[in-house]
């Protein structure tokens, strides 16, 4: 591509600005990057970090989105495992190192100098995007873009933190949130066999929850979640997907023993949590963040394999603007994903 | 009940064939508890009481066999607080604990030194009542048939069991080697458990059945080599070896991922000969997996119902317990054969 390409864009101007759709030029991949025709991104609530320059270091302006999934257009000199043409997907880790200590034991998701798609280089809400080549995921034919966009970040989030807890098969997990990622969650926790709780406030998502498979559902509006959990026996895990420190210290006393809220979603202020409550179950509140592009591979897979997709509203690129606002009100059903 | 009498099944003596006999009906001791059987399925663990010398021998005869009881409570002793006449209820296996050893001590209950094993050290459930001590009962759901109930307390719990406590997670690649009375189960709860399912099998009668169980891959172990075709799947995080044979645990080694497991829970006589460098390559591993508790029993029961899994049982009467097992031994059952008195 030549050096006048231009492509169509949304940008953040500046920390707490407006988005701006904007024509920039088509940006070439370095000798180690690959280029992506983009034709689907989700719009995720960690945007929010691009946007009001919640992350430190962010470069202005800057495109957002990091659930990219598009066809490979472009590859580096240096990059032999991906070929022009093929599907691939792009989520929040944005590469890494390979030399720093984490990443000489593997583990690449604690790259010391590891990148964020769409906070330190430009994401997915574009035309195009570049991403370094360890940053991509193959994206399997049985899925359609737009679906596929929200595994790169809800899916693999959800799917990543369940398969790396203690729960099994039998135990009870509960899904707090039933939003992007919770009705991602609840569809990949019924997949794997746990007995599922939703947990959300009100009544309106209950039958949604329970057609993605979730077995009981719990108002936390109308009934307390920790006496709801006990009552069926205590859970294994509890997947707070909802950034609220309020709702997570709700479910601390719904563990069983040796149980485990693992937090995905992160709420602005800290939860407090009662130690004694953990003293008694041996039970923990831990974080969980994505995973590397391979994790994204297996959740595309498993996806695939047992037909979980996100239930999307689309967007053109254009109106990035009311998609975002939609999602920060919660009011997508349940993920927005935009279209160039 | 002192002077009634019931039918039974019993081995009269080492490797002889089984005979019904009537025999008194046991009375059970004060942290016993009676069950009248509904139903009781035949497993391969059966040829414990009637080929005892390859189990250690030692065994007291005649031995009323069967480990797969399903029935309903008729009796308890007086010291058993958490049992009721009339409750549904089931008997694995496993036959009870002594809650003193090192490894009851440590909750380690299927550890324990002195456990003893249904229809191999006592009197199991091929007959019409049988006792066991109150620890080692398992509540079974009313919604449950007896039949279907029946071989989930050792066929089912054993290959649950075995799954869920392996390493493998959704989306991994599980091979359930063996479509039997154990296979079958596996499969379903391989698929239920979100694992990418391969079942291995010699021929391709059962292939079938094996899709319609879950398998989203099949093999034939008597055309193609297990080992190859489950690398070129990626390479199996569990091999589930549900038969008997040591030949065919054999040939899946060389099918496993990193940090891949054979689990046996089929029990050949002769040694499994293993290549340490396909182990070392892997950083795999042959190990084995031993049914479980009455409440790994009872989660298994509650999984089962949930996901809707049932055996595929062919029934038999008491009185046909030899052509049962025989059928069992040739691996014609399809699935599992259980009696009922």
């Amino acid at each position: 591509m030549s050096d006048t390409d231009t492509m169509r864009a949304v940008e953040v101007p500046e920390a707490g600005a407006d988005f701006d759709v904007t024509e920039k030029p088509v940006p070439e991949p370095e000798s180690d990057e690959v280029r992506v025709a983009v034709e689907a991104c989700g719009v995720c609530h960690s945007d929010e970090m691009t946007k009001e320059g919640v992350y430190p270091r962010i470069e202005y302006p800057r495109v957002p989105g990091h659930e990219v999934v598009g066809r490979v257009d472009g590859v580096g000199d240096d990059v032999t495992e991906w070929e022009e043409g093929e599907r691939v997907g792009v989520g929040w880790h944005g590469g890494h190192c390979f030399t720093c200590d984490a990443c000489r034991r593997g583990d690449f998701i604690n790259c010391e100098n590891a990148e964020v798609t769409g906070i330190d280089f430009d994401g997915g809400y574009a035309e195009y995007t570049v991403a370094p080549h360890e940053a991509l995921a193959s994206v399997p034919d049985d899925l359609d873009s737009a679906d596929a966009a929200p595994l790169l970040c809800a899916g693999i989030t959800t799917f990543n933190a369940l398969r790396n807890s203690d729960a099994r098969p039998g135990d009870l997990v509960a899904v707090q949130g039933v939003g992007g990622l919770g009705h991602l969650g609840i569809q990949y926790a019924h997949e794997a066999g746990f007995e599922v709780v939703a947990l959300s406030r009100g009544t309106d998502k209950k039958e949604r929850a329970l057609e993605l498979g979730a077995d009981h559902y719990v108002d936390t509006e109308a009934t307390a979640a920790a006496e709801e959990l006990q009552a069926l026996g205590g859970a294994r895990v509890v997947l707070a997907t909802a950034p609220s420190a309020p709702a997570i210290e709700s479910v601390v006393g719904g563990l069983g023993t040796d149980g485990e809220v693992i937090a995905v979603g992160i709420p602005g202020n800290p939860v407090g949590v009662h130690a004694g409550a953990l003293v008694g179950v041996r039970g923990s509140v831990s974080g969980w963040a994505s995973g590397t592009a391979k994790d994204s591979q297996d959740t595309l897979e498993f996806s695939a394999l047992r037909d979980v997709t996100p239930e999307i509203e689309t967007f053109d690129l254009a109106d990035a603007s009311e998609a975002y606002e939609k999602m920060l009100a919660s009011e997508v059903r349940f993920r927005a994903v935009l279209e160039p | 009940m002192t002077d009634e009498t019931m039918r039974a099944v019993v081995v009269p003596e080492e490797d002889a064939s089984f005979e019904t006999r009537e025999l008194p009906v046991p009375e059970p001791e004060s942290d016993e508890v009676r069950v009248a059987v509904e139903a009781c399925g035949v497993c391969g663990g059966d040829d414990a009481a009637r080929e005892g010398h390859a189990y250690g021998g030692g065994l007291e005869y005649p031995r009323v066999p069967g480990h797969e009881v399903v029935g309903r409570v008729d009796a308890v002793g007086d010291d058993v607080t958490e049992w009721e006449e009339g409750e549904r209820v089931g008997v694995g296996w496993h036959g009870g604990h002594c809650f003193t050893c090192e490894a009851c001590r440590r909750g380690d209950f299927h550890a324990c030194e002195h456990a003893d094993v249904m229809g191999v050290q006592r009197d199991g459930g091929w007959a019409e009542y049988t006792v066991a001590p109150h620890e080692a009962v398992a509540a079974v759901p009313e919604s449950f048939d007896a039949v279907e109930a029946a071989p989930l307390l050792c066929a089912g719990l054993t290959t649950f069991n075995a799954l869920r406590h392996s390493d493998a997670r959704p989306g991994d690649l599980v091979a359930v080697q063996g479509v039997g009375g154990l296979g079958h189960l596996g499969i379903q709860y391989a698929h239920e458990a979100g694992f990418e399912t391969v079942a291995l099998s010699r021929g391709t009668d059962k292939k079938e059945h094996a899709h319609d169980f879950g398998a989203d891959h099949y093999v034939d172990a008597e055309n193609e080599d297990p080992a190859e075709e489950l690398q070129k799947l990626g390479g199996a995080s569990v091999v589930l070896a549900t038969a008997p044979s040591a030949p065919a645990i054999e040939s899946v080694v060389g099918g496993l991922a990193a940090d891949g497991r054979v689990v046996a829970v089929g029990v050949p006589e002769e040694p499994v000969g293993v290549h340490v460098g396909a182990l070392v390559g892997t950083r795999g591993a042959v190990e084995g997996w031993a049914s479980g508790t009455a409440l790994g029993a009872e989660e298994t029961l509650a999984f089962s119902e949930r996901r809707a899994i049932t055996p595929a049982v062919e029934t038999f009467d008491l009185d046909d317990a030899e052509a049962a097992y025989q059928r069992m031994m040739d691996s014609d059952v399809r699935f599992r054969a259980v009696l009922t008195p």
